[in-house]
Parts: structure tokens; sequence; C-alpha cells
């Protein structure tokens, strides 16, 4: 009897969630839809993000096993040349975030909260196993919140590969252990007799690296102010969503398109936590305070995959090892300890477009990026340039303060 | 005769000022309610008919604050920091480099350049502690006006202490201080002492030499400088017509601009 | 055009010059800075190591005839070659580079796999160059003044394997013979034969395996301080991803760890810029001459450049 009134409540709540976030991504389309430098050639991406950003559409579209993925670690390369298709779960969602923080830490990553919130409502759950780095705490208890939200059973239940990361990566033994893990990881992908070939593993290597060189195309194009951080923002957030050979496609197309140039304001590099679709308030209230996002160093946007898996050695280990490294020496995720050159790229990134200013993203929970922001913040000062650090959640609450800040911030930074 | 209209559509309240040349003729200030156009439009009808003007006098209206948007027919329109920072700086006589503003819901502390440009600014996010909220709740609570608290500071121990930051939880240390018989002198020395604490936690080790000047609705009460300048062991001026300084400051963005 | 397609051009170019230019009547002389091999019949010009043991070095050729001008002014000759192109000589000019980079090219090809040596013993190997350097310095005097047999004159060309392979593209193939005049000439054919089956394995399993106990490298690198063109790094734009050190044929680790110097130019380095192309953040690497730089690396020319399988 209980029960039965429990999932009759249940059921009313799924409900509304859903059909709030059925709202949450229709407006944020409208209003992608709607604005003046849309373009034909980004029907694409906006199908992709209106048909369901999950596993398996991504499993539907592509006729591929999904891989689910958190974070920007495991090899996507290793995963698609044993051919299953790679999906980073992500969700923007404040609705279904909102439903999952009953019973989780109050400060546990909205990010992540989303993602439980949205695999609450999912009726069938994609049986495809996760596969989680070890980068910050809440990614390593993602298991347990899931246990905890009656998403799974016991946190055992659930199909996980780790890839346990280490955190120097600038030292050969940190390396040699992750290359070791890489090794791992390649095993469990081959667990059901399947093989990764060398020339499946190069194809793959050559498919990602194409992918990467319309990636570059396309900041580089925002950098000159041709394309708009939304629009760029809303392609990277749904590269996992089809296969990379066909969003290259779609990519290299807009790319080559005429596009309307966007909005011009004052230029700023954001850093931070992660953004997603449909959760764009930040680059909307950018937008509305006159800062134009010219490059970005988001582990959802610019570092979505590093892109770099050069090698002098092209046989099976040469590509393993290169893949490996470029998946973790390459990348600037604030977890690390030895992190201290990932202000390097901002300023390398910001010297040749010539601005001056860093707005820094903190997703309230998300400790490494807020603690890594102070360090980077005295840093910029000290070279002059302006930084500042936007702490917020998902919801909207908090918009008014932030658009204050943030005018007063394109003052500071404003043109003489 | 022409005037420069500033207002500042704030959370609490609608500030409006008159300004001719660069000095003050008249103000006026009303609490924000639903249709904030309105309440300015009659706001600024007061001035006009106190000063004997007529609506042709007015030479360009500025507007600033929350609700800056909400007063569509604005010849500009000026984020409240900057306002801040240009309106302060003019009123200290271009002496101010750090500039505390208490507003009704937020807390923001400016740092200016030597010319008066906004060198670096902090504000709270979605708490109101420390803001004028914070004071509005406890006069209620203490039954005594907002005015009063100087006089009630003044008498205060300093041996009384409320540890809360968070405007919910201290409502509820406020009552069971109340229920203790601890005595509303003592217990407005603590408010402002929590809220210097609050105000010294934002503006960081940062700060540089020389006076902080504090505005703001809230600044009106001499009680918070003092309690400020206890906490800071800096001197701490309060600038003239503090609650008018963001209205002020957008008057003074009128010419030039973006 | 791509850095890595001017490269291919120029040590095309260079191995056709060297290797074939006598034929046409092309003599650059005898202070050349690579592997210009003079055992190779009709080749454009000479390695300045025959040089320098003989008769324009320490063979003491200023000694016995040549003159002590002419020798210093191969000498001076060599040294404007090395201050004007610095290692571009090795990774873009030597003949012998390129028939180590075809040798890499087939082993890709096979899908082998590239033995890793470790830095430490690759450090020691590398102290090899400067003991040939040496070695070059010390024989060739003691057999002109008689110390030692006469066929100790040549001792560095008598066990380089560049004498043994680069003539085999003229179709010499006399050097892979055992020369048995007398027991020095033995031993040496016999020396050369072996460090030649090393080298070929070595160069096969490692890319530019040879350069590592280069003693020309090792005498070019005596003179960086004379050089104009140079490998630099921005060591503030630089965001640690590795990919340098990965596309080195040397391993070098030196670009990579530096974090506070631009001076990157180590006695290693071959200015190949592979390094500076493939880097993906932009200006972190270059090549230079002088203060002008002739090559910046970014993201976009690293992104576009990557070769397509």
């Amino acid at each position: 009897m209980t029960s039965g009134v429990t999932n009759a409540r249940n059921e009313r709540i799924f409900k509304k969630t859903s059909d709030q976030i059925s709202s949450e991504t229709a407006r944020v389309l409208e209003t992608l839809r709607s604005r003046a430098d849309y373009t034909r050639e980004f029907d694409y991406f906006l199908e992709l993000a209106e048909s369901g950003m999950t596993p398996e559409a991504a499993e539907t579209r592509t006729g591929l096993t999904t891989i689910k993925l958190l974070c920007v670690q495991a090899p996507l390369e290793l995963i698609h040349a044993a051919g299953f298709h790679p999906f980073k779960v992500f969700c923007g969602s404040n609705a279904a975030c909102n439903l999952a923080s009953r019973g989780l830490p109050a400060l546990a990553c909205p990010m992540l909260r989303s993602v439980i919130g949205a695999a609450k409502l999912a009726q069938s759950s994609s049986e495809s196993p996760w596969v989680l780095p070890t980068t910050c705490d809440w990614v390593v208890k993602f298991p347990e919140m899931l246990a905890i939200s009656d998403v799974a059973g016991e946190p055992d239940s659930i199909r996980v590969h780790w890839l346990e990361l280490p955190h120097l990566k600038d030292r050969d033994d940190g390396q040699r252990r992750w290359i070791e893990e890489i090794y791992n990881f390649k095993k469990f992908l081959t667990s059901d007799g399947r093989r990764i070939k060398r020339a499946a593993l190069a194809e793959s290597v050559a498919i990602y690296r194409r992918a990467w060189q319309a990636l570059v195309r396309l900041s580089d194009l925002r950098r000159e102010g041709r394309l708009s951080s939304i629009w760029f923002m809303l392609m990277t957030g749904v590269f996992f969503c089809d296969s990379p050979q066909n969003w290259t496609t779609a990519a290299e197309r807009a790319a080559n398109s005429q596009m309307t140039p966007a909005l011009r304001g004052a230029k700023v590099f954001l850093a931070g936590s992660p953004i997603f679709f449909p959760n764009f308030k930040i680059p909307f209230l950018l937008e509305e305070a006159g800062l134009e996002v010219v490059s970005d160093d988001l582990c959802s946007s610019e570092r979505i995959f590093p892109g770099s898996v050069a090698c002098g050695d092209e046989s099976e280990f040469g590509l393993m090892s290169a893949m490996s490294q470029s998946y973790h020496q390459g990348c600037v995720c604030p977890t690390f300890i030895d992190n201290d050159r990932r202000i390097n790229n901002i300023l390398g990134r910001m010297k040749g477009a010539g601005f001056k200013g860093v707005v820094f993203h903190v997703l309230k929970g998300c400790h490494p990026y807020d603690l890594e922001s102070f360090g980077i913040e005295t840093k910029l000062k000290d070279r002059g340039l302006k930084f500042i650090r936007l702490e917020t959640d998902y919801s909207g609450e908090d918009s008014r303060n932030l658009n204050t800040r943030l005018e007063a911030f394109r003052q500071t930074i404003r043109e003489d | 005769m022409s005037v420069a209209v500033g207002l500042d559509l704030g959370s609490t309240s609608i500030k409006t000022i008159f300004v001719k040349g660069d000095r003050a003729i008249w103000r006026g200030v009303a609490p924000t309610a639903p249709g904030q156009e309105n309440v300015a439009r009659s706001l600024i009808n007061d001035g006009l008919s106190a000063c004997g003007l007529t609506r042709g006098d007015i030479s360009a209206v500025a507007s600033t604050g929350y609700g800056k948007k909400l007063f569509p027919s604005a010849d500009r329109y000026i984020d409240e920091i900057s306002a801040n920072a240009a309106g302060a700086f003019k009123m200290s006589g271009r002496q101010a480099r750090t500039i505390v503003n208490i507003g009704g819901q937020d807390l923001k502390v400016l740092f200016l350049g030597s010319d008066g440009r906004v060198e670096d600014f902090r504000m709270n996010d979605k708490c109101a502690a420390g803001t004028g909220r914070f004071f509005e709740l406890v006069a209620r609570l203490l039954d005594t006006p907002l005015s009063g608290f100087d006089r009630l500071y003044e008498a205060a121990s300093g041996d009384v202490e409320i540890n809360s930051t968070c405007v919910v939880f201290a409502e509820s240390e406020i009552v069971s201080l109340m229920a203790r018989g601890i005595k509303k002198e003592d217990i407005a020395g603590a408010l402002y002492a929590s809220v210097a604490r609050r105000i010294a936690g934002l503006l960081g080790s940062s700060s540089e030499g020389g006076a902080i000047y504090i505005d703001g609705g809230p600044a009106q009460n001499r009680a918070l400088a003092n309690a400020l300048e206890d906490e800071l062991m800096t001197e701490v001026r309060v600038l003239e017509a503090p609650q008018y300084t963001v209205a002020y400051g957008a008057t003074m963005m009128l010419e030039g601009g973006d | 055009m791509k850095v890595r397609n001017i490269r291919s051009v120029t040590q095309h170019l260079g191995f056709l010059i060297l290797m074939y230019g006598g034929r046409f009547g092309v003599r650059l002389g005898s202070a050349l800075p690579c592997f210009a091999c003079p055992f190779v019949p009709g080749c454009g010009g000479y390695c300045y190591l025959m040089g320098l043991q003989g008769y324009i070095g320490f063979g003491m050729g200023a000694l016995t005839g040549v003159g002590l001008m002419t020798a210093l002014s191969w000498f001076a000759l060599f040294v404007f070659l090395v201050a004007m192109l610095g290692k571009l000589w090795c990774g873009w000019i030597c003949p012998f580079g390129l028939v180590q980079d075809w040798l890499s090219a087939l082993r890709g090809k096979l899908g082998v796999r590239e033995r890793q040596i470790t830095q430490r013993m690759k450090r020691r190997m590398a102290m090899v160059k400067y003991g040939l350097l040496a070695y070059i310095a010390i024989l060739p005097p003691l057999a002109t003044l008689g110390f030692l047999h006469e066929d100790f004159y040549l001792p560095f060309c008598d066990i380089c394997p560049g004498k043994s392979l680069l003539p085999l593209f003229a179709g010499e193939t006399r050097y892979l013979a055992l020369n048995f005049d007398n027991g020095v000439s033995l031993g040496f054919s016999i020396a050369l034969l072996v460090i030649t089956g090393i080298m070929l394995v070595g160069m096969f399993f490692k890319d530019r395996f040879f350069c590592i106990f280069c003693p020309l490298l090792a005498l070019i690198h005596i003179l960086k301080p004379l050089t104009a063109l140079r490998l630099f790094k921005l060591p503030e734009a630089c965001t640690g991803c590795g990919t340098c050190r990965r596309v080195c044929p040397m391993d070098i680790e030196d670009v990579y760890r530096q974090r506070t110097s631009p001076d990157v130019q180590t006695d290693e380095c071959l200015d190949c810029a592979k390094c500076a192309e493939s880097c993906p953040a932009d200006g972190a690497i270059g090549l230079k001459f002088l203060k002008f730089k002739l090559f910046l690396s970014s993201r976009s020319y690293a992104a576009d450049s990557r070769k397509k399988s």
C-alpha cells in the first residue's frame, strides 16, 4: 500500500521533472534558433541537442554499443578502435539536478547530480559499462552516489571500469602507470574476445585527428570573431551524440559556410568548470553583459578531447603510448597535482588574440577548480590582466547578481 | 536650466537624484515596489515640483541598479559598480581607493585606481548576510528603528557576539540572546561587529593603504563605520548622503561613455 | 607548404647533391658539416671529419706540406657553415640522416615498435661522441708522427658506418669487404663490419640511432655559441602536453622539461623542428635565425599539419 503511494508520488515527481527538462531544452533551443547569427549549418547540432543527449540516443544513431564516460582522460581512439562508441555522459539540466539533490550531499557536484537525476528518469537505462578515471572526489564516489540515489543497487552492481589516474603527470613513473592503465583498459574493452588491430587503432587516431582539426578550425573562427561562443559550445557539447565522422563533416561544413559574424563584445577567456547544454546560463549572461568569449579551457568545450595524438612511432605500442600520454600529460584538469602549466594555455591563447580578461567559472562544489582559481587569479593579476570568479550552480536565481558583476567587469576591461 | 537625473533602482529602494553641474540639488527615495517604472516616475515628478522645474529641464536620465532596465526611457544604463565607483570617487574628492557598498541585498567592495577607474571588485554571492536586509530584520526583532541604532551601538559593552553569518540563523541567535535577557544595546553591538567581520572577509588582505569609504543605505548609521574601524584598524569614512552615491555616480557617467 | 615537406625536399636535395653532385661537376669542398662521404664515388663534397683527421686537421696536414693557412681556411669555412645553418646540417641536409629516416619509415610501415632507450642510458651513450672526437684528435697525429701504423691515418672513417653504407647508393660495395692488406686494415674492416651491423639494427629499431654517437654532431655543438640558427622555447607558453618529446627522433626530454630558459638547443638536438611543428601550444617552440623567427608553433598549424593516414 505504502509503496504504491510512493510510486504514484514518484511518478508525479518524475513526470514534472521530465516536463521541466523538456521545457529547459526547448527554451534554449528556441533562443538559439532565433538568434541573428543562426545559419542552416547549425541545424545538425541543434537536432542532436533536441533529440536527447543520452547514451541510448547515441547508440541508436551510431549503431554501436556505447561506453559511458565521465571526464576526458579515457582515450576515445582506443574505444572507437574496439568498435564501441565513446559517450561522455553529461547533463546541464537544473530540473534533473534538483531531482537528484534529495539524499545527496548539499555540495555534491551539480553536473553529477544532474547526470544522476537524468539517470533516475531514464526508463531503460543502457546496460553499457561506465569507464571512470579517478579524477575528483565526486567522480570517485559517483557509483556510490548512483546507489544512494536508487539508480542502481549496490555500488558494485554498476558495471564500472576504473582508470586509476596518476595525479602526478610530469613524472615518468606516473606515465608508466598510466600506460599500464590504458593497456588494462584495452584488456577490458577486448574481454569479449574482440581484437583491436594496429590498423584500426591508426584509423581511429586519424578519425579523431580530423575531428580535432575541425575543432581547431572552429576555435580559430571563434577567435577571429566569426563564430559566437554559444554556437561553439553547442557544437562541442553534442560531440558525443553522433559518430565522430558525422560530427566532423558537419563541423567542417559549418566552418566552410558563410557565417554571420558573432555579436561583438569585449574579448575574454573563459576558464574553469565545464558548462553543459542546456545550462547555457553563463554563456548567455556573458553575452548579455557585452563579453565575448574567444577562447576557453573548459573540458566541455575546447578541451573536450586532446586531439594531439602525435607520435614518431607508428607501431601499436607507439600509438598506445602516444594516446595515453596525450590524454594524461596533455590534460590540464585541476585534479592533477603538477598542473602549474595550465596557466600557460590561458596566457598563450590570450596573447594571440590580444584580450585581457579572464572569466573563471566555478561550479559550486567543484573544489579543484575553485582552489586553482586563486593561484591563477594572482598570476594573471601580476601580469596586469583582469580576472573575475563566478561561483554558481545550475539554478538561475543568481542571474541578476552575476549580471551586475559581469557588466562591471566589462567596464574594467574596456579599451580606453 | 538643465539637470541630470540619476536613478538607482535597487532591490530595496529606488533612489533618485537631481544633479546640476556636479552638485546634487534634490534627492528622493521610495521603497521598491511592483511597477518600478511608475515609482521612479513619481519620484522624478516629486523632484521636479520641489525644484520648480519642468520635464524639459531634464537633460538626461541615467539608470542604474538591479532594475535599471525597468526604466525604459532612460538615456543611458550604467552598471551599479561603475556608477558607485564614479560617485564615490567624486564625492571623496578623488581620494577613495577602496569603497565598501552595503546594499539592500548585496555587499560590494570596489578597488579603484588613481584615475577613479575600477581596478577590481568583489561581491557577495547568493548570501544576504551583512546587507541592508540583515539590518532591517534586526531592527524588527529589537523593535527599534534603524535610525536609533547609532545610540544603541554607543552603549554596547562589546561582550556579546553573534556568530552566525547567515541572516536566517542570526535571527534565531538573536532571539535566543533576547530570551537570555541580553540588552538591546549589546545585541546591536554584536550585530555591527558581525557585519564588520563579514565585510572584512570580503575585503580580504588586499585593501591598500588609505581610508576606506563606505556608502549604501546602511552606511547612514555612523555605528557601522565605527565597527568597521574597530575590525579593520583603518580609518573608515562615510560618504555624504551614502544612499545616493550610486545614483549620483550614474549622472557623472552620462557624458562620455561607451 | 608545410615544414615537413620543406624538410623532406632539402633532405632529398642534400642527398642528391652530396651523393651524386660530383658527377655533374659539383665540388662543395672538404669542410661540410654533414656526412657527405668522400668514399662515395662521384660525391659532391667532403665531410669535414675526413679532412679533420687528414690533411687539413689533426693529421697535421699543416705541418706536412698543405700549409697552416689552407688548414685554417677550411676550418674557417667549416665554422662559417656551422654558424649559418647550425644543426640544420643534421636534420635537414645530412644524407646519412636521410638514410636513417628511411629505415625508420620502413619500421613504421612494418608496424614494428620503436625501442626505447632510457634517458640515463642515452646520456651515457651520448658521451661516446665526445670520445670519438678525442679519438679523432689523438690517433691521426700519432700516425703522422710515426708512433702508429700509417693505416691509423683515418681512424674514424675506418669505423664509420657512413663509409660502408653510403657508397652502396653509388654501387660501391667494396667497403663492406674485409681488407687483408695488413693487420691494421683487417682489424679496421672487421670493426667496420661489426659496427655497421650493430648500427643497421640500431637504426632500424630506433630513430636516428647513429646520431647519438656522431662526432660531427658533437663538434657542431661545441660551436653552438657561434651558431645563428637555434631551436628555442617560450616556457611561459608551454602547456606540458609532452608532444615535443614524443615526436623527437632523438627522444630529447629537455624541450619538454624546460620551464625557465628559452635555450633548448641541446647537444643531441638535430634542429629537425619536428617538435615545433607538432606543438599545439601557441608560440611555445620555434626556430630562429639570430633574432628572426623562422617558425613558431601554433595550435592551428599543429592541427593542420598532422599527417593524414
